[in-house]
């Protein structure tokens, strides 16, 4: 017995002592129940674990009231189910297997006071008197947090790694400790071509990589390890079995002999007691890469070549302190060193020593490094010592961040450039020069012969108007002189109209002229030519009207210069006709001046406009240095026209001119106003005079229209210089209107006269002029003139301009009286 | 001040330094009926001879030794406002015309030149001037 109660004793000791370790243990939540669960006991473990205090529970709840209810809910039916008998959702289905004598750990979460929750395992052991009867329940709980978070950490593991296997982009390729394939998964069939049936237990990976690669990795292998590595798995794996990470690339072979270089990742499969049991090759394509760096490559390389051949400029790569990184064939070209010679050494080698001492390179590489690129000009010296005329641009390269990597510098040998420049331009000046001396000369020169002829002209005409008169013999004598003399003097205004012309100093005077005026005046200044010489003369009628762009005077003395050709060059009781067409296509118009001459053959027509080139003198012995011709093509063109002939041997030439065809002068609609002479004398009261001294009957038929708008103003005109200024002393116009380029004294002078007579020196002149320069009205400014208008005329500002003067007149006339 | 004509009628200075051109001109000037035609081959003299004299028009060649026309109507320029006088330039230099006007001139005739154009303008420049 007391053997009995002695191991009693004992048995009771140690559960004793487990009951106070598990109920002292804060690692597990003891929670003792009456046999209908209410708490009777809760430890340090439950408190800590489940946030009540022993006070919150016992005797006031149950386990299942700090379970999640759900659970407890599916618990009971779940239970209802697995027994056939109904159980309760509450404390039974929490404790109805160990009231049934079942083991009985679930896992179930509880509910903390603070109402989180957490996993528990949970042991449930029924508390049973002597005779077995249940007194009560102890649920041991322990805090499942830790290893539920491990288990899904596996699972997420294990999923990767399923990923990996069965991914079609990895080959998974794993072996035995001698390498035997053992798997070779999905991506390493696509990748390889072989089905993992051709090569399971068959086969090493060694079999499907380039057995050179494979060697020579053995061999590398070898000496970096320092122990011989056989050529095949071992030198695949090698590494990996040492536990060194081992990534590396190879090229592996597939099924149908085909290539493709691949990045592999070896490990080392073990067991638990670390001993290698087969190896994981990993591997990706890496074709795309590959092509990637080649063509990258390539390019680089094929770059680095264009850059290297360029041989007509030097592509030289400074690094970022200016020294020389790379050179090229042009480099070499144009500064003379090689590139051993010269890499790694500072550019200034290239500039003059007093550029260096001044820090013109170091100043060079800070401007293009500011602004990114830098260019400059300047004399840079070769290896020889020879300085040569170089173009430079500096590019400051920079890296994606911005820093500074190096300089590209592009240089040019622009010498033989500069030298062809330099003679060119020397060419241009002397012939320039050349020009200018001979304008110059021919100016002068004819101002030299002026002089004495103005003696022979002068004294010839006063030896002609002497009393007593010169005899008959004399008289014929006299006017031999005189007309020697003035053809001389015709000669030398042409030699220095085409002196003035060539010089480019000749000043026109463009404006609309009206062909119909111009005409008639021609023709009444050539009829007298005409008659002495028997030529019949024919001008077009006057109704056709035409206004060209021209200057009047030049113009004239063109088709002067052409009608006094046609008939001086004529046949004897030959006909000149002029004609006038309209091109409305070319907006042009179209003067044919009609001869019936000799006619010229194709040859002579192409020396026709050529000066000192005069034709047909030795036929008729006619007078004539052909210069008024070269003078007239000149003065054609100034007014942006053409010059030309066409001849027929036997028959005659045709000579033409063409003109821009403007539009003429818009004549605003008024009645006409009719000044009668004998109104010249003097103005009834209250009607203003105004003087008009115009050549060009446009200007004056326009201007006449405008005034005859105002019943307050009379007209009055005259045609040149001299008659407006004998006009203007005889009526006292209240304004004059002067234009500046008038035949005989110009407008300019007729206003210093009028200025200069008592009567006239208060009357306001406003100059009219088609010289439009700023300098002309300047000069007009300052020669005195009231106000300067230009042409063509702007109604507005010219009734203004009007209408100031005459009050000016007006005021001076109030003061005067 | 005197007045700018007597009865002789105006006072008019001829200024060349070539005694052929002065020839032509008197004579041409007097058969105009110009009485009181004066001339000199000294440029340097005309403006004291026109302080003197009160000449009504000058006849001024430009192209003269020691002393060009456009220096004589310069030192003219002085004693203008006080002896007004009318100035017109004979010249060679057909293309000095503008210049002679912006320097003083108040008309231009180019050499060689035919008599009635020179009579007429010198009566024009003369009635101007005249009271």
């Amino acid at each position: 017995m007391a053997a009995v109660e002695l191991r009693r004793k004992k048995a009771l000791l140690k559960t004793g002592a487990l009951q106070n370790a598990i109920l002292n243990s804060a690692n597990f939540s003891s929670i003792a129940t009456d046999e209908k669960g209410v708490i009777q006991l809760f430890n340090v473990g439950a408190e800590r674990m489940l946030g009540y205090a022993a006070a919150d529970v016992v005797d006031q709840i149950t386990p299942a009231d700090i379970s999640d209810p759900q659970e407890v809910i599916a618990r009971a039916a779940a239970l209802s189910v697995e027994l056939g008998t109904p159980i309760t959702p509450g404390f039974e289905a929490l404790a109805f297997k160990a009231s049934r004598g079942i083991e009985d750990i679930y896992e179930l979460t509880y509910i903390r006071k603070d109402g989180t929750r957490f996993p528990a395992i949970v042991s449930v052991t029924a508390l049973r008197d002597d005779r077995e009867a249940v007194i009560g329940y102890l649920l041991i709980g322990t805090d499942n947090t830790a290893r539920k978070e491990a288990e899904e950490a596996l699972a997420e593991a294990a999923a990767l790694q399923n990923a990996i296997f069965n991914s079609a982009n990895f080959s998974s390729i794993a072996t035995d400790a001698k390498g035997v394939i053992q798997v070779f998964n999905v991506g390493a069939e696509r990748m390889l071509g072989y089905a993992a049936t051709d090569v399971l237990n068959k086969i090493t990976p060694a079999e499907i990589s380039d057995p050179q690669e494979v060697i020579a990795r053995a061999a590398a292998l070898s000496l970096e390890l320092g122990t011989p590595i056989t050529p095949g798995f071992e030198a695949l794996a090698f590494k990996a079995s040492r536990g060194i990470e081992d990534i590396y690339e190879l090229t592996y072979i597939r099924k149908d002999g085909t290539r493709f270089p691949a990045v592999v990742s070896v490990t080392a499969l073990r067991d638990d007691r670390q001993a290698v049991i087969g190896y994981l090759l990993i591997g990706t394509d890496n074709s795309a890469r590959k092509h990637a760096e080649e063509k990258l490559r390539w390019t680089e390389g094929s770059f680095r070549l264009m850059v290297e051949s360029v041989s007509d400029y030097a592509i030289v790569m400074l690094d970022p302190e200016g020294r020389v990184a790379s050179w090229n064939t042009g480099a070499q070209r144009i500064k003379g060193y090689h590139a051993d010679e010269i890499l790694g050494r500072h550019f200034s080698t290239f500039y003059q020593p007093d550029d260096v001492a001044r820090g013109k390179p170091q100043r060079d590489l800070e401007q293009a490094a500011s602004s990114g690129r830098h260019e400059d000009e300047g004399w840079r010296i070769r290896k020889d010592g020879s300085l040569f005329w170089a173009n430079i641009v500096f590019t400051a390269i920079r890296d994606q961040s911005g820093n500074l990597r190096g300089f590209a510098k592009l240089t040019r040998d622009l010498t033989e450039r500069n030298k062809v420049e330099a003679t060119l331009k020397n060419a241009r000046a002397i012939a320039e020069k050349a020009n200018l001396a001979k304008s110059d000369f021919l100016s002068s020169m004819s101002h030299e012969l002026r002089s004495p002829l103005n003696a022979i002209l002068g004294f010839a005409q006063l030896m002609e108007s002497d009393s007593p008169a010169p005899t008959p013999a004399q008289g014929e004598s006299i006017i031999q002189i005189l007309n020697a003399g003035w053809y001389l003097l015709e000669l030398i205004n042409e030699i220095l109209d085409l002196a003035t012309i060539e010089s480019g100093k000749l000043s026109m005077s463009l404006e609309p002229v009206s062909l119909n005026e111009l005409l008639l005046e021609c023709h009444s200044m050539i009829e007298p030519l005409a008659q002495r010489r028997g030529i019949t003369m024919t001008f077009p009628r006057s109704d056709s009207v035409y206004t060209v762009h021209a200057d009047r005077t030049r113009i004239k003395q063109v088709l002067i210069n052409l009608l006094s050709n046609a008939i001086k060059y004529n046949t004897p009781k030959g006909s000149v006709a002029l004609d006038c067409s309209a091109n409305t296509a070319s907006g042009r118009v179209r003067i044919t001046v009609t001869d019936t001459g000799a006619g010229l053959p194709p040859e002579k027509l192409a020396q026709l406009f050529q000066p000192f080139n005069r034709l047909g003198q030795e036929v008729n012995g006619e007078e004539g240095t052909g210069i008024g011709l070269v003078v007239s093509k000149r003065l054609v063109e100034l007014m942006d026209g053409n010059i030309g002939v066409e001849s027929t041997i036997g028959t005659g030439s045709v000579f033409w001119v063409e003109l821009l065809s403007t539009a003429p002068l818009v004549l605003p609609a008024a009645e006409e106003k009719i000044v009668a002479a004998e109104s010249v004398a003097a103005a009834p009261d209250g009607l203003r005079t105004l003087l008009y001294v115009e050549d060009n009957p446009a200007n004056l038929q326009l201007v006449e229209r405008l005034i005859a708008r105002r019943n307050d103003v009379r007209l009055l005109s005259a045609v040149d210089g001299n008659r407006g200024v004998e006009l203007a002393r005889t009526v006292l116009p209240d304004v004059i209107l002067m234009d500046i380029n008038l035949p005989g004294i110009s407008g300019i002078e007729a206003l210093k006269i009028l200025r200069e007579g008592k009567t006239t020196a208060h009357i306001p002149i406003v100059a009219l002029s088609a010289n439009a320069m700023p300098r002309d009205i300047q000069r007009g400014m300052d020669a005195g003139f009231f106000r300067y208008l230009t042409k063509p005329i702007k109604v507005s500002e010219f009734m203004e301009t009007l209408n100031i003067a005459l009050a000016f007149a007006e005021e001076h006339h109030a003061a005067g009286n | 001040m005197l007045p700018a004509t007597d009865a002789l009628g105006p006072r008019i200075l001829i200024v060349d330094d070539q005694r052929s051109n002065i020839r032509l001109l008197e004579q041409t000037l007097r058969r105009a009926g110009y009485a009181e035609v004066m001339s000199t081959v000294e440029p340097r003299e005309v403006a004291a001879l026109h302080q003197q004299n009160h000449y009504d028009l000058i006849l001024l060649d430009l192209q003269m030794p020691e002393m060009n026309g456009f220096q004589v109507m310069e030192e003219l320029q002085e004693t203008r406002s006080a002896n007004p006088v009318s100035i017109l330039v004979l010249s060679a230099d057909s293309t000095a015309r503008e210049t002679v006007l912006e320097k003083g001139g108040d008309s231009f005739i180019g050499k060689p030149f035919r008599l009635p154009d020179v009579v007429e303008r010198v009566q024009l420049m003369l009635k101007a001037a005249a009271p």
